[in-house]
């Protein structure tokens, strides 16, 4: 745990967790190959290699071939989940406390998500980096992510809420205080693909070409995360029927919401275009069609803003009998931003499903069905109207939980 | 050297007690070298502790046990960090789940380990054969610290390893880490 101090709001000074390098006075021996030494001992090589971070482990697969393989096979261990988060804690909730998993930057990253609160970070904004050796960076926010949280060549998108309200660990965090950001990151799930894009849900051209860019045609989607930043009634479903066939709308996890605006930072590149309000920024979960994964995903809502705390958890335990866990899981929770009383959310939640991090923000209006091992029937009548078979995607005072699972499955 | 002979030390004399209960013991090395330990120290490594259970080795006889494996050089080095570390805390077990940090060497193992690769290796497969957990342990940490964050062609240069890519294959890992920021 560190803090960092805070100016008078008028600057963000934020303490550096970038561990020193350390280079060893070890000296090379003449007619000696280290390496080959390390290498004729098995399991050396593996043994070293368990200390090292991923940005690491990623420059060993390019050192040789043999050292390609030991770290890949311990990167490919490494399926846990990784997360940070930022919020106003401490001494008389003096202190900016930066918080994080202890494998944050050991972990073998796929994607990352980070939440922010645009009332009080702002992207552009420079932000001082402090480090052990009284050094003062400064650093514009996405440099500051990439710096030091972000592993190398990693795919991630920032996402602009009105409150970020995750729930790592209830240790310190006081949760009436939502945090500034918060950082989420899914580590390579064997058999399982993740991937994110932008489309403009009114150009029907558009989202042909991106679902083609971005979904092989032997995947399908096990998750979808959608982000709009405005109400889109009917086009929302131009996407999903490019993306879900409508006889397996519910058996694939659905949620997201109405935010602020998406910024993405990634490997693909293949669109330069500005977006507009149109467009939908999704995140989405793959599959191979006839391979299967140790992975899975549940969304369920919860409707109305009037619940008591124990009406609500009586809603969370019928979400936990409806579904079954694998040995890693997290939840990503979309509360309407409207809704009064839902700072208790959380802990409800982590008092039925402990030990389950909550990656939480509250959205002008809610995205997601449900989708749990026994679907309910949704409602026939409004969807013969709107002219297909999905369920009701768009929601006003609800939360929705989507919860991904991976891993051998818990009994 | 005083560290190898406890009886000499100042602490031990002190309590003389200790001393009768502590025994010594006798190391040989490959190469034929006798070292006179601490039994307590000696204990450190659990290929000596078990070979002293199981053999039910009589402390109080001048037994020798030989090393067949560890030369004179690597076993001075060996028990002169067992010594240092007598008093330790055994190692806490490895969670896999955990950053295995490599930044917290004490000041003294960082001197003890300034050596040429050749005996750093040496070391290595001692504390391997020998079974010591904190010498391993600190060895592996040393060769860590020796790659992370350095660049491919670095981690190459220290180790003097010969890249075995082909050019195609080497742009094919390049192709995997192009990374450009969506505007």
């Amino acid at each position: 745990m560190t803090f960092f101090i805070n100016m008078e709001n008028k600057s963000f000074c934020i303490k550096s967790i970038k561990r020193p390098t350390i280079d060893p006075e070890v000296y090379c021996k003449e007619n000696f190959d280290f390496s080959e030494a390390l290498e004729s001992v098995y399991p050396l090589l593996d043994l070293i290699f368990e200390y090292l971070d991923c940005n690491s482990l990623r420059n060993c697969c390019k050192v040789k071939k043999s050292w390609k393989d030991v770290a890949e096979n311990i990167l490919s261990k490494r399926v846990q989940l990784s997360w940070f988060t930022c919020f106003k804690g401490g001494v008389n909730n003096k202190s900016n406390i930066f918080e994080h998993s202890v494998n944050l930057n050991f972990n073998n990253v796929d994607l990352g998500i980070i939440l922010y609160d645009f009332r009080r970070i702002k992207l552009n904004k420079y932000i001082c980096v402090h480090t052990d050796v009284a050094e003062l960076k400064r650093r514009t926010v996405p440099e500051y992510f990439t710096d030091e949280l972000i592993p190398h060549n990693t795919d991630y998108c920032v996402i602009s809420c009105a409150k970020v309200t995750s729930l790592f660990d209830t240790n310190t965090k006081n949760l009436y205080h939502a945090s500034y950001f918060d950082g989420l990151f899914f580590p390579k799930i064997p058999k399982i693909r993740t991937t994110m894009f932008h489309c403009n849900t009114f150009d029907s051209s558009n989202i042909q070409s991106t679902v083609e860019t971005y979904i092989k045609s032997n995947e399908e989607i096990k998750c979808l995360l959608m982000f709009s930043t405005t109400d889109q009634k009917k086009s929302l479903y131009n996407l999903l029927k490019k993306l879900i066939p409508e006889n397996e709308a519910s058996s694939v996890a659905v949620g997201g919401g109405i935010i602020r605006g998406t910024k993405t930072f990634r490997q693909i590149n293949s669109t330069k275009r500005v977006f507009s309000n149109n467009d939908i920024f999704s995140i989405v979960f793959l599959k191979e069609k006839d391979v299967e994964a140790d992975f899975n995903a549940f969304s369920y809502i919860i409707y109305g803003d009037d619940l008591s705390k124990n009406e609500f958890a009586d809603e969370i335990c019928k979400f936990k009998e409806s579904i079954f866990l694998r040995m890693h899981s997290v939840v990503i929770r979309i509360c309407c931003s409207a809704k009064v009383a839902a700072d208790e959310e959380p802990t409800i939640f982590n008092k039925i499903f402990p030990d389950i991090p909550i990656f939480g923000f509250h959205a002008d209006g809610e995205i997601g069905w449900n989708c749990v091992l026994k679907a309910k029937e949704f409602n026939d009548s409004k969807s013969k109207k709107a002219k297909h078979h999905y369920p009701n995607v768009r929601h006003q005072w609800s939360t929705v939980f989507v919860l991904i699972t991976w891993g051998t499955v818990l009994s | 050297m005083s560290t190898l002979n406890t009886v000499k030390s100042p602490a031990m004399n002190v309590n003389f007690f200790a001393f009768a209960i502590m025994p010594n013991i006798k190391l040989q090395s490959s190469d034929g070298e006798t070292f006179e330990i601490d039994v307590e120290i000696a204990k450190c490594s659990v290929t000596i502790k078990t070979m002293l259970e199981d053999l039910g080795m009589d402390e109080e006889e001048e037994e020798v046990v030989p090393l067949p494996n560890v030369n004179s050089a690597i076993l001075r080095k060996v028990i002169q960090w067992a010594t240092y570390h007598k008093d330790d805390p055994p190692p806490p077990e490895d969670d896999d789940n955990k950053e295995k940090r490599t930044d917290d060497i004490s000041s003294w193992d960082a001197d003890f380990l300034k050596v040429d690769q050749g005996t750093l290796f040496e070391l290595i497969l001692a504390a391997n054969y020998l079974d010591i957990k904190g010498l391993l342990d600190v060895t592996c940490k040393t060769v860590a610290n020796m790659i992370k964050g350095k660049a491919p062609e670095e981690i190459r240069k220290t180790f003097n390893i010969k890249n075995d890519f082909t050019p195609s294959e080497e742009e094919q890992v390049r192709k995997e880490n192009e990374w450009c920021e969506e505007k």
